[in-house]
């Protein structure tokens, strides 16, 4: 047997295999497929206080070896999400994470109010590049990054704080901001801010211009971008960025990721964070690995 | 063991029926769930990642455990399917979506609908109704008369009524054509498949005359189950999943 369990704060994951925030909606649908109990954690679709529409059409650009996306962080909004949603996810065996998105540090505190305790941690959405105000500004200004998040951490009591950051952001300042100011974790990166032209057109394909990027393609940038928080913060580091195999988990893991997220993966192939998980076994067994804290920050650089 | 929703399949064939359209067929090497009329697949037309994204596609046939697909070579996801060899072996996820549902009663005649690919997704319907005994009328338009190979053979069991737009076999127009000049008894249920122009003419004329009609409707997917939320369609509900909710809707449910 090999000890998968890894420790983010005082939160126990059983391994150390997360879904990434909107590639994995509220659990529903992928509880047809697989069995959610056997992840580390599932990360919910990024919730607002009041529903949100999304954007029109197009949301989806495919790219080489990626794709961009503009979906305008479509949700349910809060209420529903607590009446309809968090119950089923509930029904298993696997710590939920809540990402959570607001225009105002208000907003932010309202939805931290309300989610506190009913997940065991919040990941806080600072950087998504698809929504015209909100996010991504405070994930980009020093001053008003720290003031949301001693504000998120001042009202949580039970659940743990996660700040997600932008890969806009210089990543060795806003790491250590996010850990300053309270922060009892970092997850890195969001998608990266990209376009693509209709060059019939000659317009973008996107009505937002900006989209973002996901996929294998800024696997490498995430990589780097999760070096330099581990080199900066002692609070975990989870990697996000283009993992498709449990080859790349390790990669980020190796690096000093406590965690990693699978986003885009789990557009390919519904069953990618199973197989995920069970390659990291593998990989363990094969190389005479019984805990996964040996692994964890095990890169030699000389 | 249960069945499976990410497998692998090996190709029987992939075979030009036109210099752009192609009939894929697939014997999957897994168990996998029962595929029905107007539900699809996600297949890979890579096995590396690039490109990254598995492609949506409409079950043509299900017989003797052989999944069938029809598909025109538009880009570069398709031409890469297009030159996979019998023997290969290809990734698929599904089967997805909401099917097409059946029709209250047999005697009613129900009309089926195809324009152009349209059929990729009608065909299977089509001979699921016949072997039911289901009264129908199939209307089915083409570009040009070899694309109606694309049908399979279905003559002598229900009225076929084509069109071609070059004119080369049946009616020279479109399917709509082949629509209008036709009158629409109270009771028919309607489904329908094909170009965007087709599918909206015929909810309004389904909405005008107080008919159920089915609509079968296209858009780009990430995941195909529901969690991208990349394929949402504008319904007078807001935006609906294409891969979910869909791609079947009911008439007046759309906002073209």
């Amino acid at each position: 047997m090999v000890n998968l369990s890894v420790m983010i704060g005082s939160l126990r994951l059983k391994n150390p295999v997360i879904t990434a925030s909107g590639t994995f909606g509220y659990g529903e649908e992928f509880a047809e497929y697989l069995d959610l109990s056997e992840l580390g954690a599932i990360t919910m679709k990024g919730i607002s206080l009041e529903p949100r529409e999304g954007n029109p059409q197009p949301r989806l650009w495919e790219t080489p070896c990626g794709m961009l996306n503009s979906i305008g962080l479509q949700n349910v909004g809060l209420h529903r999400f607590l009446k309809e949603k968090l119950h089923h996810v509930r029904r298993f065996n696997a710590p939920v994470i809540a990402n959570i998105l607001g225009n105002s540090i208000d907003e932010y505190i309202e939805l931290t109010k309300n989610l506190d305790g009913e997940v065991e941690a919040i990941e806080l959405n600072i950087s998504c590049p698809n929504v015209k105000k909100g996010g991504i500004f405070f994930g980009t200004d020093r001053a008003a990054m720290a003031e949301l998040v001693s504000a998120v951490k001042g009202t949580l009591k039970k659940s743990l704080l996660i700040t997600k950051l932008s890969p806009q952001a210089d990543i060795k300042e806003f790491s250590k901001v996010a850990e300053d100011s309270g922060s009892d974790a970092i997850s890195l990166i969001n998608t990266i801010p990209a376009m693509a032209v209709d060059i019939e057109a000659r317009r973008p394909v996107f009505k937002n211009i900006i989209a973002g990027l996901s996929g294998p393609a800024i696997k490498p940038i995430a990589l780097r971008m999760v070096w330099e928080a581990v080199s900066t913060v002692k609070i975990p580091v989870i990697g996000i960025g283009g993992i498709t195999t449990a080859e790349d988990a390790l990669e980020f893991l190796i690096t000093g990721a406590t965690a990693i997220e699978i986003g885009t993966a789990n557009f390919i192939d519904p069953l990618a964070s199973i197989k995920i998980i069970e390659g990291i076994k593998e990989y363990m067994k094969r190389r005479g690995v019984s805990d996964i804290k040996e692994i964890i920050g095990s890169l030699t650089c000389v | 063991m249960n069945p499976s929703i990410s497998f692998q399949a090996e190709i029987i064939e992939n075979t030009a029926i036109t210099p752009d359209i192609f009939k894929l067929t697939l014997i999957p090497l897994e168990s996998f769930n029962e595929p029905l009329p107007g539900k699809f697949f996600m297949l890979s037309v890579s096995e590396t990642l690039d490109p990254l994204l598995k492609r949506p596609f409409s079950i043509y046939n299900f017989k003797d455990r052989k999944l069938q697909f029809l598909y025109r070579i538009r880009g570069r996801g398709t031409r890469l399917l297009s030159e996979k060899t019998q023997g290969q072996r290809i990734s698929l996820a599904g089967p997805f979506g909401t099917p097409y549902p059946e029709p209250e009663d047999i005697h009613k005649e129900v009309w089926v609908i195809a324009g152009g690919l349209g059929i990729a997704s009608l065909n299977f319907l089509i001979k699921r109704l016949l072997s039911k005994g289901q009264k129908l009328k199939v209307l089915y338009g083409a570009r040009t008369g070899p694309e109606h190979k694309l049908l399979d053979d279905i003559s002598g069991s229900c009225e076929l009524l084509i069109a071609t737009e070059d004119g080369t076999a049946g009616l020279k127009g479109t399917v709509l054509d082949l629509f209008n000049a036709l009158s629409l008894q109270p009771a028919t249920l309607i489904y329908a498949c094909g170009p965007q122009p087709v599918l909206s003419f015929i909810d309004r004329k389904a909405q005008e005359m107080g008919l159920k009609a089915y609509l079968s409707v296209e858009e780009r997917m990430a995941c195909g189950i529901g969690v991208c939320l990349g394929c949402v369609i504008k319904t007078k509900d807001g935006y609906k999943r294409v891969c979910r909710e869909g791609p079947v809707f009911r008439e007046g449910e759309i906002l073209w």
